[in-house]
């Protein structure tokens, strides 16, 4: 008898929580499926046509399109894909790895350990935005920092981010806005592993490494045998982390890269490509499909996750 | 041996920890370098900023770029004009008719004898130009350069002339005069002889104009040598003179600042945009709290419903809700850019405060914090539900009497979680909200850039951004506790 009150009770709880979800979630999440499959979708229409509905956008985004026989390419899709795959296959890796390398290094020395973990950890809570318009100051042609230093070994400036965003005769080539564009996220990406790392050294059980002590092991050996095999669970978790939030990379383009020029349009990125079609005629279905392409994505690697993570990493 | 052993073991451990410390101190440059830049370029004045290379630290240092990234472009320039205004009115200019009077007197007495000499020095200047410009003169000194130039010329091509006329010699002798060799030598020779030839014609002009051109030339220098009314009585009236009209210049130039210039400047300034700090904070802060209040209220009964209530598919409803963690927000975009359109909560939206709703509700429920709070609630021991229940405890009151104070470190993390994240929005926002409704990061990314020039303003931009990180840095230095616990429970970045 009690229960049949509490029933209605905790749905009335419920309620506004599920009515924004249902509005804002679920309803969004099949509608954009849906639009993803129309290839003439109209937003002010506001319905989905079931007449042309097939894999048209797919094609169009991942093969390309041909208008009266005549090949339109792709739309900047394969382009924001390869850029964020390269951001993927570079900055994780590279990452993990320097934070890996930092942590065992602030755990073998004891007396300024907590200034350097401070420093270290001062990117983590900045503003995305904010610091990717210092690196673009950093890396300006004219007055940075990067070329100045650069110029102390005779090299001649190199302009690596176009930061007026204007047309200019030197524009920067993708190689060097890339190069721009890993090293923020990288720098970006440290602490949060940096952090992660060393509370998982710290939790290592201190008889492993006394007794590869007393057996005179070498530091490079108990790195390999015992630091990395205990810290597998953690590299997983950061190394998935890190994946699907490289594979979101957006607000790091837009902070380096002058709004509105060409070179931001380089830079592209799948977060990117999507928001880039909304309001452009025909750009909603585009941008259903590209959005739902990277729903896969992330929803692959974390299914690989879930996979392994049942098998257990550990060592 | 023992003991070596053991100190090339230490030797050796030394080396190490020096190379471990090394490389973690090249790291921390690399992390701090950007900060320091950014705090060092605020700090510049435009002209240094535009220095190649640039200076390592501040050497003329200013706070202007904050005040213009605080207060507004449109303030700071108002406030500059009506201090311009108030110092000319006040200070410049009776300083300047005070002193003008005082030089006046001076004047009057000194301007006749200037003039006089002025008058004199004029006809002098005249004379002289003319003499100057004399064609006799003028003629002879032209011709004579062309003379001694030849002469040269031909001094230096002496040798070459006079081997080809060997060769034209040889060739003549041997009678080859109709090779190649010997048409060349001809030639040279013939070229030669006959600049020779003209040289000495014009030598004999030369002569022949000498007398004319040193009777201008002797009248020329007498007027350089009668050249000596530049007196110390004439310096001492020409300063009196000059000091008079260069105040009157200066007095004129201050009147017509404050009559015409600077209102015309104070007109352009009114008409600047607001563009400034508070505006957008107070945007921020609207849809920081508002979205706070709501959101977290929501989490709380959620969070309620989905951990001490028991009803039917409870768990079904809280294992879809983590699922949908798992879509990338990217995902609902589109749609809810559709949704939040159709509504009229775009640009400045269909009624005022309209983008406010477009930026906080689609946010409202966020699954990682009912998750969290969950949590929370779960370690509370049921003995106390069941005894507040005895107690005739309402199920409302039991959550905001007991459950809400147990939970509040979550609480707080929830709410500094939530007001980072408005703190930081950029992309949505900058997608709904029009010009009125900006928030501080769009703010920001798009202001400080020079129209006319096309010049990024990266002084007032760095300024800008240290003003944006620094409540960031406070709620890190101060909140830290509570920003690890939502870090260490799941991250608040991927």
């Amino acid at each position: 008898m009690v229960n049949e009150k509490k029933n209605y009770k905790a749905w009335l709880y419920l309620a506004p929580l599920l009515f924004l979800m249902a509005i804002f979630t679920i309803y969004p999440l099949i509608k954009t499926i849906l639009i993803s499959f129309d290839p003439n979708y109209n937003p002010i229409e506001g319905v989905v046509n079931f007449k042309n509905f097939g894999f048209d956008n797919y094609r169009h985004i991942l093969v390309g399109k041909y208008d009266n026989g005549v090949y339109i390419g792709r739309g900047g899709f394969d382009n924001a894909l390869v850029n964020t795959l390269l951001i993927v296959v570079i900055s994780v890796p590279l990452s993990t790895i320097l934070a890996l390398a930092i942590a065992v290094g602030l755990m073998s020395i004891e007396k300024v350990r907590g200034f350097f973990q401070t420093i270290y950890f001062l990117p983590y809570i900045t503003n995305t935005i904010a610091i990717g318009m210092v690196f673009a100051v950093l890396f300006n042609y004219q007055f940075g920092l990067v070329n100045a230093f650069f110029g102390l070994f005779g090299m001649d400036p190199i302009n690596w981010v176009n930061q007026a965003g204007g047309p200019v005769p030197n524009p920067p080539s993708k190689t060097s806005m890339m190069i721009v564009a890993q090293s923020y996220i990288v720098w970006q990406a440290l602490p949060f592993k940096i952090l992660i790392f060393v509370g998982g050294i710290q939790g290592i059980n201190k008889q492993y490494y006394q007794a590869a002590q007393i057996d005179n092991t070498s530091k490079w050996r108990v790195f390999r045998k015992i630091t990395v095999p205990m810290l597998s669970p953690l590299i997983m978790y950061v190394v998935i982390t890190s994946l699907i939030g490289s594979f979101k990379t957006y607000s790091a383009i837009i902070g380096l890269f002058p709004p509105n020029s060409e070179q931001v349009d380089q830079m592209n990125t799948l977060v990117g490509y999507v928001y880039s079609q909304l309001g452009k005629t025909g750009g909603y279905s585009l941008g259903a499909a590209g959005a739902v392409v990277l729903f896969l994505i992330i929803l692959v690697i974390t299914g690989i996750n879930s996979y392994i993570g049942r098998k257990k990493v550990h060592y | 041996m023992q003991d070596n052993i053991l100190k090339k073991q230490k030797t050796s451990l030394f080396f190490k920890k020096s190379l471990t410390i090394l490389f973690l101190t090249i790291m921390a440059l690399v992390v701090i370098i950007p900060f320091y830049w950014m705090i060092n370029t605020s700090l510049k004045t435009p002209g240094e900023v535009q220095k190649e290379p640039p200076t390592l630290y501040p050497h003329e240092w200013t706070f202007d770029n904050y005040k213009v990234a605080l207060l507004g472009k449109k303030h700071v320039e108002i406030t500059n004009l009506n201090r311009q205004i108030k110092e000319l009115e006040t200070l410049t200019i009776p300083a300047l008719e005070a002193e003008i009077v005082e030089l006046e007197a001076k004047y009057n007495v000194a301007k006749p004898e200037h003039d006089r000499l002025i008058a004199e020095d004029k006809q002098y200047t005249t004379t002289y130009k003319d003499l100057k410009n004399d064609p006799n003169y003028v003629n002879y000194e032209d011709l004579r350069l062309e003379v001694q130039n030849t002469e040269f010329e031909l001094l230096r091509d002496i040798d070459v002339y006079n081997s080809n006329k060997q060769t034209m010699e040889r060739l003549a002798a041997s009678g080859d005069t109709s090779s190649q060799e010997y048409n060349d030598a001809k030639a040279y020779v013939d070229a030669y002889e006959q600049k020779q030839a003209d040289f000495e014609i014009k030598k004999q002009q030369l002569v022949d104009m000498e007398p004319q051109h040193d009777q201008i030339s002797a009248q020329i220098q007498a007027l350089e040598q009668a050249n000596e009314h530049y007196t110390p009585e004439f310096y001492a009236v020409y300063q009196d003179v000059k000091k008079y009209e260069d105040c009157k210049l200066l007095l004129d130039n201050a009147r017509n600042d404050l009559n015409v210039a600077l209102p015309a400047r104070l007109e352009a300034a009114r008409n600047l945009s607001t563009d400034s700090f508070g505006k957008y904070l107070g945007n921020t802060l609207i849809v920081g709290i508002g979205s706070t209040i709501l959101g977290t209220f929501m989490s709380i009964i959620g969070a309620f419903a989905l951990s001490r209530l028991n009803f039917k598919g409870r768990e079904l409803i809280f294992t879809i809700m983590l699922a949908t963690m798992m879509i990338p927000g990217e995902m609902m975009v589109i749609a809810n850019y559709i949704t939040v359109s159709k509504l009229g909560w775009v640009d400045n939206g269909a009624f005022p405060g309209a983008p406010f709703l477009a930026m906080t509700i689609p946010f409202l429920v966020t699954v990682f914090h009912i998750y969290l709070l969950r949590q929370n609630f779960k370690q509370i021991p049921d003995e106390m539900y069941y005894a507040a229940k005895i107690d005739g405890t309402s199920d409302w009151k039991y959550l905001w009497r007991i459950m809400v104070p147990l939970a509040k470190s979550s609480i707080i993390t929830i709410t500094i979680l939530k007001l980072m994240g408005s703190w930081n929005a950029y992309i949505w926002p900058n997608l709904v909200a029009g010009n009125d409704y900006k928030l501080i990061t769009v703010w920001l990314r798009t202001s400080f850039n020079d129209m006319q020039t096309g010049r990024v303003l990266i002084e007032q931009q760095m300024a800008a951004t240290v003003v944006v990180l620094l409540p960031l840095l406070l709620v890190f230095i101060f909140l830290r506790k509570y920003v690890m616990r939502g870090v260490s429970r799941g991250g608040i970045k991927g």
